[in-house]
């Protein structure tokens, strides 16, 4: 299968070439989707659009670049859009905190668990924590992203981390109470 | 096995291969919205073009309302009767201005003056002064509609000072016996003010139409105020203050003139010259000249047409435009023999003059059939031995003289814009001649007489713009236009189109 033939026919808007291109992507760029997303039901609905706003920009993928990159570009800019105009809630405590480290057994936590804490989080802590973290773009570009200055991004992430940080204890200790024995 | 870890580090992991089927259902509605996408595309594009049919209607509709229908706007029957109960005095010129059917929202104001200069004057005045009021209310309307915000502004001022001005003026003729007047006057001018605002917006479609034609007569108009201002003078004994504001007034005047002048003319007339390849086509087979013809390859010259035109914005999207274009079409019957017989059968739709009736014309193809061949059999046997045949091709040449009717509407009317004409045209026959043409001569064989004189075609185009200064604009019109009725009869099926690329300058004032 040729990725090239295949985005020059979605480009002239080929019902099955497009198909084709979303059962290759969509698992990929769901897991994007969850991570960004609050919760499931608007996790699918960020894939849907995203979708339809790919098949209608992809004339504008040059071949410059990887296609998997550009994807997700454009994915994980739709679902910032939607954040962009919510004010979000200025929460206390803006000041950078320690780095912080955490002690844990190394299959005892869940994906999903994970996962759930994620979406749990406030709306820029986790849009912070997923740039940077498990996307890789730097403090500056999330600033740029998000229109707040870098400051922000940096103690947001801290604050993120604290905030999965107690919840991942609070899990572990829950554990240790449901299975004393198990240890 | 317990380890120390960042935060970081355990989430980089975790997440590092994380994939996640979503459900079947989510590329059915994906799929579904690229239909109703795929679908939404194609509506506007017709919709546009019945929108463009839909204009024609409404502007003709619009256009036969304002023409036969001065009265229809409620707002000036109210106002008029309330001037009416109020001015007794003046009942003529009220009547006047009711038939000139402009509105008097804004105008009303002008009252004052009328009301004055017709009792300074006599009843010889009447008229002329009232002709002036109507010619003062398009103006009033056309500086307002004109600039918006600015202007409106400044019209709003303006009325400040008239209506200072008129009061004063007023006072000076209560002392004879208006007094009425000047309460009325002063009360309309009041109501005006308030009126003007909010009714302007919405008169200003019905006025758009009315101006033209009342513009025209401004000029003449103009004098006549100052006639009568200057008979103003002399008739009365005039106060220091009435002059003062009778200077007000005219200052008032001229500056509305200038302004007038400048912005009311205001780009909504375009003189266009074009010049156009013209290339020619039949959609069917089919010989106009003869039905033994239908079956020669035809082909077609390229022809140069030229023309003026002008045009007139109804409003910033859609325009009127009609001309004058002037064009010939010329096309050729090939696989023609021809030669000199003694009762030759001339062609079925050609009027052959005394020299070419002698000339037996005949497709190469039917000679070379003798079964089938007519004229064949119309050579007298002697001269079926001798008859040399000459090869050659027909050229038959029309010309039109040709008046289109169009509207444009501008999808798109930027420095370069774009627009999707559709009209008619009329077209005036001019010159009509077949021609026999072979190697080494050319001979007249007479007129078509199956041409209509006037005949009619449907045009649709496609119009590209470039404006280079602000009144001066380059103009691309890829046009093709459906010739409707070119033959009165036996064209067999020969139905003509043409396609025009017409290129020109116009000239925006």
């Amino acid at each position: 299968m040729d990725l090239k033939q295949l985005i020059i026919d979605c480009q002239k808007n080929n019902r099955k070439a497009q198909e084709q291109l979303y059962r290759l992507y969509s698992s990929k760029l769901f897991s994007v989707c969850l991570k960004y997303s609050r919760n499931y039901t608007e996790a699918e609905d960020n894939l849907q659009e995203g979708f339809l706003i790919i098949f209608n920009k992809i004339d504008q993928y040059s071949f410059k670049g990887s296609f998997d990159g550009w994807l997700k570009r454009v994915m994980i800019n739709y679902i910032l859009q939607q954040y962009r105009n919510q004010t979000f809630l200025s929460l206390v405590n803006e000041n950078i905190q320690d780095e912080s480290e955490i002690e844990l057994d190394d299959n005892s936590i869940s994906l999903d668990y994970l996962l759930k804490i994620i979406q749990e989080l406030p709306d820029r802590y986790r849009l912070v924590f997923n740039l940077y973290v498990l996307d890789g773009y730097s403090h500056q570009e999330i600033a740029d992203m998000l229109n707040i200055n870098i400051g922000t991004s940096k103690s947001n992430l801290s604050r993120a981390k604290v905030i999965l940080k107690e919840k991942i204890e609070q899990h572990k200790n829950e554990d240790n109470k449901t299975f004393p024995s198990a240890k | 096995m317990s380890e120390r870890k960042d935060i970081e580090r355990l989430f980089q992991e975790k997440f590092k291969d994380f994939e996640a089927n979503p459900s079947e259902e989510i590329w059915n509605n994906i799929e579904s919205k690229l239909d109703e996408k795929k679908r939404r595309r194609i509506i506007p594009f017709w919709w546009k073009f019945s929108g463009v049919a839909a204009l024609f209607v409404v502007g003709f509709l619009i256009s036969k309302a304002v023409y036969d229908n001065p009265f229809t706007a409620p707002n000036s029957v109210i106002t008029t009767t309330e001037t009416v109960t109020e001015n007794k005095t003046t009942p003529n010129i009220v009547s006047e201005k009711n038939a000139v059917k402009n509105k008097v929202i804004v105008n009303a104001s002008k009252n004052s003056i009328v009301a004055n200069s017709s009792s300074n004057n006599n009843d010889e005045n009447t008229t002329s002064t009232s002709s002036s009021l109507k010619n003062y209310v398009a103006e009033e309307t056309t500086s307002v509609e004109k600039d918006g915000n600015h202007n409106l502004k400044i019209t709003k001022k303006k009325n400040a000072w008239r209506r200072t001005s008129s009061n004063e003026k007023n006072q000076i003729a209560s002392n004879s016996d208006k007094t009425l007047n000047v309460v009325s006057n002063s009360d309309l001018v009041q109501t005006n003010k308030e009126n003007s605002n909010s009714e302007n917006t919405s008169s200003i479609t019905t006025n758009k139409e009315l101006n033209l034609t009342d513009l025209k007569g401004l000029a003449n108009s103009n004098s006549k105020i100052a006639t009568t201002k200057v008979e103003n003078k002399i008739s009365d004994t005039i106060t220091k203050k009435e002059s003062i504001a009778n200077n007000v007034l005219e200052e008032l005047l001229n500056e509305k003139e200038s302004k007038v002048k400048q912005e009311s003319k205001g780009n909504r007339w375009q003189l266009t010259s074009n010049v156009a390849p013209i290339f020619l086509g039949s959609i069917a087979n089919g010989s106009p000249i003869d039905p033994e013809l239908k079956n020669n390859s035809k082909s077609y010259n390229t022809t140069v047409g030229f023309g003026l035109g002008v045009s007139y914005a109804v409003n910033s999207k859609l325009k009127i435009r009609t001309g004058l274009n002037k064009f010939n079409l010329g096309y050729n019957t090939n696989e023609i023999d021809y030669y000199v017989g003694m009762q030759a059968r001339t062609l079925r739709n050609v009027t052959p003059t005394a020299a070419s009736a002698m000339i037996q014309v005949e497709s190469t193809a039917t000679a070379n059939n003798p079964s089938t061949s007519l004229s064949e059999n119309e050579l007298l046997p002697f001269e079926n031995s001798f008859v040399t045949k000459n090869k050659g091709y027909i050229n038959q040449e029309i010309g039109y003289l040709e008046m289109p009717l169009e509207m444009s509407y501008a999808v798109l009317d930027k420095k370069f814009g774009l627009k999707i004409i559709g009209g008619f045209s009329t077209l005036l026959l001019q010159d009509n001649a077949i021609t026999l043409v072979s190697d080494n001569r050319t001979t007249l064989l007479g007129e078509a007489n199956n041409l209509n004189t006037i005949h009619f075609s449907t045009n649709l185009g496609l119009g590209l713009k470039y404006d280079f200064t602000k009144s001066f604009e380059f103009n691309l019109e890829p046009t093709v236009k459906y010739q409707l009725n070119t033959f009165s009869s036996n064209a067999g099926g020969f139905k003509l189109y043409l396609f025009g690329i017409y290129s020109g300058v116009s000239y925006k004032f």
